[in-house]
């Protein structure tokens, strides 16, 4: 035992000690869990191992929640991975403020790699003029329609708000549900709220806050949001217990017919892959708000995914080398093609790559937007967030006022400032 | 019933069958469907495919397939994870019962005079929330080499899971007469002779109950094994698992098989240890 011990011991300090030298980089990333993500990833580093067999990389893949813990203890405890996957906003922001973020502008700048990024993508991954991360993946909320069980009730896509809610009230009168929502993660009903405030009061409220704008406010359309969630889930358009069951919980109603539209993002063509037969997906914008003060052609999109370079990365030269490879068009178009998401590389989102619905989105919706308003709850500081988790939730459930829940999520935003 | 029975003639073994009887063993019937259905729904589900599965929960399978076991078996490194899980729960539950068993014996039959301040300060131990720590504890780990080992798991576990393992040990000894340690002191038993001859033998039981519940604890902990470890090769099955499920798409017949195959170790030490493990539980709780 005690041999045994010591046996174990030896090893450990030789794997501890054996820090990033020359030519050897840590890496670590959330592609793990998912088919597609596997897929990408295992193409990415295979393709990046050919191209630059001088670079060792110490791969570290974990699952997106258990990521989260893990690299935010990993960035507390002074130890950070040379080169990592982030998510935009408030989470790179704390890292950011925390002086751990190398910034990336003098390599963007040359060979004009900064300018292969969608500029509205890069912005999100700015903080305070300069550049911490690269932008990966655009993902965009859109009315989602089983387009099959449309065509055979005789339903309508709808092209404002009121047209929509009367829609609803038809679906729920034909016995089925006519939005499927499960918000037990919190996340999923972000989309009803931010689209209302989008629409009614117009794009960039929150962005505002966290850009230290002294003018910001959310009330008092943010009431109106609010209350206009409230209604729907009072009338009973969610599906039952709708704030305990998971987003892929929800999803099965809507492949299965049971559901007739879902609010969700672009990741629902990968979710949508194992329908049953008879199944048609197919979207539509979030519709026009009647005296909605907002441009009404915006889109709630975002940046997903973001890599970085930690300023304690001693090798920020091969770092740097690897996010380039990542960030290359061929890489990205492949991306593009495995996991059926938009990515923020200019024209890397290729008709052949993605596909029917996904390049309509792309190439329609995406471009005809006035303005592309990230996620608020990702964009905020992580207090903030809980705050509007918490009143979003307490709202659908009756037990939070919407104005009062307006007011919370606003004095949140500005004790964030 | 008495009533009922004492007007019957004695049947012997033969057991009547009552109106009682009935509703007795029906509750029991619905109460046993309730706990087993979700284990054979576990199962009859891996046979389905990830569309099957999508079109309806819990209609059965139309065709019989494996693939989800294969996509399972293939898809992450189970065989590794659960060796890696073995190791991590062999090794801090030994330490756990080790030091629990000495601590609780020294509390419980020596009482110093400092026990209150020893007892305040394992109840504070217990009292702090592990996320706390996860800081703190990477630190330390790194600077003695310890991150990313099976050790660097084991250490920090047994530390956390030592104190409440004290506690039940002690309650144990406390039962213990004072005048059998006595008499072994007057034959001119040593202090370490006594514990192990004599303490020892007769706190089996309890070892037992703190080895199974730490056992436990270990085997489904998720937080430790998922900061401190990050070589694939050496993640433990609750955080292997994860390689299973997605953030926006799941295939839901292969978690389930995973699942399935990842419970099979445990499953089968229960139903060979049942007995054991059952009574140890109570051991702690009930005071004979």
């Amino acid at each position: 035992m005690r041999l045994k011990g010591l046996w174990a011991m030896g090893v450990a300090v030789m794997l501890g000690t054996a820090s990033a030298s020359a030519g050897e980089l840590s890496f670590w990333h959330a592609y793990a869990g998912q088919q597609d993500k596997t897929d990408f990833i295992n193409f990415a580093l295979d393709a990046f191992a050919k191209a630059h067999p001088d670079i060792k990389l110490d791969v570290v893949p974990a699952e997106q929640s258990a990521y989260k813990t893990k690299l935010n203890t990993a960035m507390a405890s002074g130890n950070p991975p040379d080169v990592f996957y982030t998510l935009p906003g408030g989470f790179l922001g704390a890292f950011v403020d925390g002086g751990q973020m190398y910034a990336l502008d003098q390599d963007l700048a040359k060979d004009g790699w900064g300018a292969t990024f969608l500029e509205s993508a890069l912005a999100q991954t700015t903080r305070n003029g300069k550049a911490y991360a690269v932008p990966v993946d655009v993902d965009a909320a859109v009315f989602w329609y089983n387009k099959a069980l449309f065509a055979e009730h005789g339903w309508e896509v709808p092209r404002t708000y009121d047209e929509l809610v009367a829609l609803a009230e038809k679906i729920k009168g034909e016995g089925l549900i006519p939005f499927a929502l499960g918000n037990k993660d919190s996340w999923p009903a972000t989309f009803w709220f931010q689209y209302l405030e989008m629409r009614l009061k117009g794009s960039g409220a929150v962005a505002a806050f966290v850009n230290n704008d002294a003018d910001a406010t959310l009330l008092p359309e943010a009431g109106d949001a609010f209350a206009r969630v409230a209604d729907l889930a009072q009338k009973g358009y969610f599906p039952i217990g709708f704030n305990g069951m998971s987003d892929q919980e929800a999803n099965m109603l809507f492949l299965n017919g049971q559901a007739a539209m879902l609010l969700n993002g672009t990741w629902q063509i990968g979710a949508s892959k194992d329908a049953p037969e008879g199944f048609e997906l197919a979207s539509f914008a979030f519709p026009e708000v009647a005296g909605g003060k907002g441009d009404q052609t915006d889109v709630l999109a975002g940046v997903a995914a973001a890599f970085g370079i930690s300023e304690k990365a001693a090798n920020k030269a091969d770092a740097v080398t690897l996010l380039r490879f990542l960030t290359s068009p061929e890489v990205m178009t492949k991306y593009v093609d495995l996991r059926k998401t938009m990515v923020t590389v200019k024209d890397a989102t290729t008709e052949a790559a993605a596909g029917p619905v996904l390049y309509g989105i792309s190439n329609g919706l995406m471009k005809s937007a006035g303005h592309l308003d990230p996620f608020y709850d990702t964009a905020m500081p992580p207090k903030a967030t809980n705050a509007y988790y918490t009143s979003l939730q307490g709202v659908l459930d009756g037990s939070v006022k919407p104005e009062d829940a307006a007011r919370k999520l606003e004095d949140a935003l500005k004790a964030g400032q | 019933m008495r009533m009922r029975a004492s007007t019957l003639p004695a049947s012997g073994p033969v057991r009547r069958v009552t109106p009682t009887t009935i509703i007795v063993l029906a509750v029991l019937t619905a109460h046993v469907l309730m706990v087993i259905f979700p284990f054979v729904w576990v199962a009859y589900s891996t046979l389905k495919t990830n569309k099957e599965f999508m079109r309806s929960v819990w209609a059965l399978p139309t065709s019989f397939s494996l693939d989800a076991y294969v996509g399972a078996w293939s898809g992450g490194a189970l065989g590794t994870y659960a060796m890696n899980s073995l190791w991590i729960m062999a090794g801090a539950t030994v330490l756990t019962v080790i030091v629990a068993t000495l601590a609780g014996y020294a509390l419980a039959v020596y009482r110093p005079r400092w026990m209150a301040g020893v007892e305040l300060s394992l109840m504070a131990a217990m009292a702090i929330p592990a996320y706390v720590a996860l800081v703190p504890l990477v630190v330390l780990l790194r600077n003695a080499g310890l991150l990313d080992t099976h050790l660097g798991v084991i250490l920090p576990t047994a530390a956390f899971n030592i104190p409440v393992s004290i506690f039940i040990m002690r309650a144990f000894f406390v039962t213990l007469p004072r005048e059998l340690f006595d008499a072994a002191r007057l034959d001119g038993t040593g202090e370490f002779g006594i514990f192990r001859h004599i303490a020892m033998p007769i706190a089996w039981p309890a070892m037992f109950t703190v080895a199974v519940v730490n056992m436990i604890w270990v085997w489904n902990d998720f937080l430790f094994p998922v900061v401190f470890i990050n070589s694939p090769a050496r993640k433990t099955l609750p955080v292997g698992l994860t390689d299973f499920v997605g953030e926006h798409i799941t295939n839901y017949p292969v978690m389930l098989a995973a699942i399935l195959i990842a419970a099979i170790a445990p499953l089968v030490l229960f139903v060979f240890f049942e007995r054991q493990i059952t009574s140890a539980l109570l051991g702690g709780a009930v005071k004979e």
